[in-house]
């Protein structure tokens, strides 16, 4: 376990705005204080948890802490995703915007995670206000700053052709990432893809097999695809259309997809033809 | 290239042993030429065997030695022959495996060079093998370790029909070949595992999304909360001996009738059907 090493390190976020993960309290610190890691700090730390930390359960969170502290950045996130991305994947945020970050890709369908994760290329945005229509996700966007997310960094986790996702950041303040600073989120996200493949031995399809930390990051993602089912059967079609009628529901109703899912799931929305 | 005649027994090896050493220039630019053609493999495509026998030729052709053997190690940890510049050499190395000792098989397990400068000499310190390399007219033989930092994947092995010790330039060429084949061999392996962990990765993610789909179709159809649900699917699965995986995607593409797993539609045709 890493000690409290955020006491000596202060990394820039809003104050008042506590994230939490794992029972730990993020403590909040002005987001003007410097940043006073040192660079390959990030490095050090990231290989620390990657030689400790195969099979564990808590790694994602790990990684994301320490990129976060050692970084100029508000919060860090990560999250896997399947080939076919318009399932949504699944992960880790150190914060509720991070949370929130990571869910509207799930809303709107789109967002610098879905770019980065297709075209293998890192997505860095130091002001989304400014960039908010040369982005390829203007909705996003605008959705993203009103979360509370003024520029946003993302690489994809690859090795070569493979790729199953991103380590991303966001800041509240716009601003971009040094060169150094960059070279170090990279070197994370390489290690971390490693982490994330490193699976105890056992036969392909065993669920002995599956990494721990797929269960402990599954959990917010369940109602979605109960949702998916459900909706499915109440209107005669396929899980697919049934994925995009909830999210073009939640959309329209301006609630994150999770929630309506949730609604869904107790019973306490029901889709018809006349509700579409 | 001789072979062996048909009893087996070694015939001598080729030897360039009247032949003096190419020229320094020469020399350089046969390396570099040997290091390109190398390098070139590793980042394309390619064939590990081919890689292997270029490297071992490439050995025979810059350095002054007469033959070149090849050992790595399969997963299991067992030293195999991989590639060898002659029959004879083949043979040399096969049966070094064979009585599991000789210059080479020490090489691999201590991860530094072996150097007999003389076979003859040190004939006692594995005499099987000395007899046989005795009767193919190898004379001495240098051993070389394919590692990275502390991971030893196999050794090279040069053969010459001449008592002496290979020069310093050349133990270090040898050992450079070496070290570029071994790095291509890591990465293609990292490659290769990162592939089929992603392919596992991907499947265990791919399978919680059908699972909890499933579960959403059964609640809404049969009317159930999500934990019947899946008790019902499994219960299907076990009277079926089927996967609970793929049962879930035969209820999620609509191949297979919810009723059915429910069980609800025997029961529909007894009693007059109700509300739904």
């Amino acid at each position: 376990m890493l000690a409290p090493i955020w006491t000596s390190v202060a990394a820039a976020m809003v104050a008042g705005t506590e994230g939490g993960w794992w029972g730990c309290q993020v403590r909040a610190v002005p987001w003007w204080s410097p940043v006073v890691a040192e660079p390959g700090w990030v490095t050090a730390m990231v290989a620390r948890i990657v030689a400790g930390a195969v099979g564990d359960a808590d790694v994602l969170a790990q990684i994301c802490r320490a990129c976060a502290q050692g970084l100029p950045v508000s919060g860090a996130a990560i999250s896997v995703m399947p080939a076919a991305a318009v399932w949504g994947g699944t992960g880790w945020a150190s914060s509720e915007v991070g949370l929130r970050i990571e869910e509207l890709h799930l809303t709107l369908g789109e967002g610098p995670y879905i770019e980065a994760f297709t075209t293998g290329r890192p997505v860095v945005v130091a002001d989304l206000e400014a960039a908010t229509r040369q982005t390829g996700w203007p909705v996003f966007a605008a959705a993203a700053v009103e979360a509370g997310a003024r520029a946003v960094f993302t690489f994809p986790l690859q090795l070569g052709a493979i790729r199953i996702g991103v380590l991303a950041f966001y800041r509240v303040t716009a601003g971009p990432l040094s060169d150094s600073e960059r070279s170090e989120a990279l070197i994370a996200a390489e290690r971390a893809t490693l982490v994330l493949l490193s699976v105890p031995g056992g036969a392909a399809g065993d669920p002995a097999r599956e990494p721990g930390w797929l269960d402990r990051s599954w959990v917010g993602r369940t109602e979605v695809h109960q949702a998916t089912g459900m909706i499915a059967v109440q209107l005669g079609v396929g899980v697919e259309e049934a994925f995009l009628r909830l999210r073009a529901f939640a959309f329209a109703a301006g609630h994150p997809v999770t929630e309506v899912a949730r609604d869904v799931v107790a019973r306490r929305v029901c889709f018809t033809e006349e509700n579409r | 290239m001789r072979d062996n005649d048909r009893h087996g027994t070694p015939r001598a090896l080729p030897h360039q042993g009247d032949l003096a050493p190419p020229v320094a220039s020469d020399r350089q630019a046969g390396a570099l030429r040997a290091f390109v053609a190398l390098a070139d493999t590793l980042v394309d495509d390619y064939d590990v065997l081919e890689l292997l026998q270029q490297l071992v030729e490439s050995c025979v052709q810059l350095v002054a030695v007469d033959a070149a053997g090849l050992l790595l190690a399969d997963p299991g940890g067992t030293l195999r022959l991989v590639a060898s510049t002659s029959a004879q050499t083949q043979l040399l190395e096969l049966s070094q495996l064979e009585a599991g000792q000789g210059p080479c098989v020490d090489c691999f397990h201590t991860g530094a060079p072996v150097l007999v400068p003389d076979l003859a000499e040190q004939a006692t310190r594995w005499p099987r093998f000395a007899g046989l390399a005795g009767q193919a007219g190898v004379a001495s033989v240098h051993a070389v370790p394919m590692r990275l930092r502390q991971e030893t994947i196999g050794a090279l092995n040069l053969f010459h029909t001449q008592v002496g010790q290979l020069a310093a330039a050349d133990l270090e060429l040898a050992q450079a070949l070496a070290d570029i084949a071994t790095i291509g061999i890591l990465h293609e392996r990292t490659l290769h595992r990162a592939e089929t962990l992603t392919e596992h990765l991907q499947t265990a993610l791919n399978n919680r999304v059908i699972i909890e789909q499933s579960k959403g179709m059964l609640a809404q159809r049969g009317r159930v909360d999500m934990t019947e649900a899946f008790t019902r699917l499994r219960r299907h699965a076990r009277e079926h001996n089927l996967k609970l995986s793929d049962l879930a995607r035969q209820v999620a593409t609509g191949a297979l009738d919810p009723d059915i797993v429910l069980g609800t539609r025997a029961r529909r045709q007894r009693h007059s059907p109700g509300p739904r």
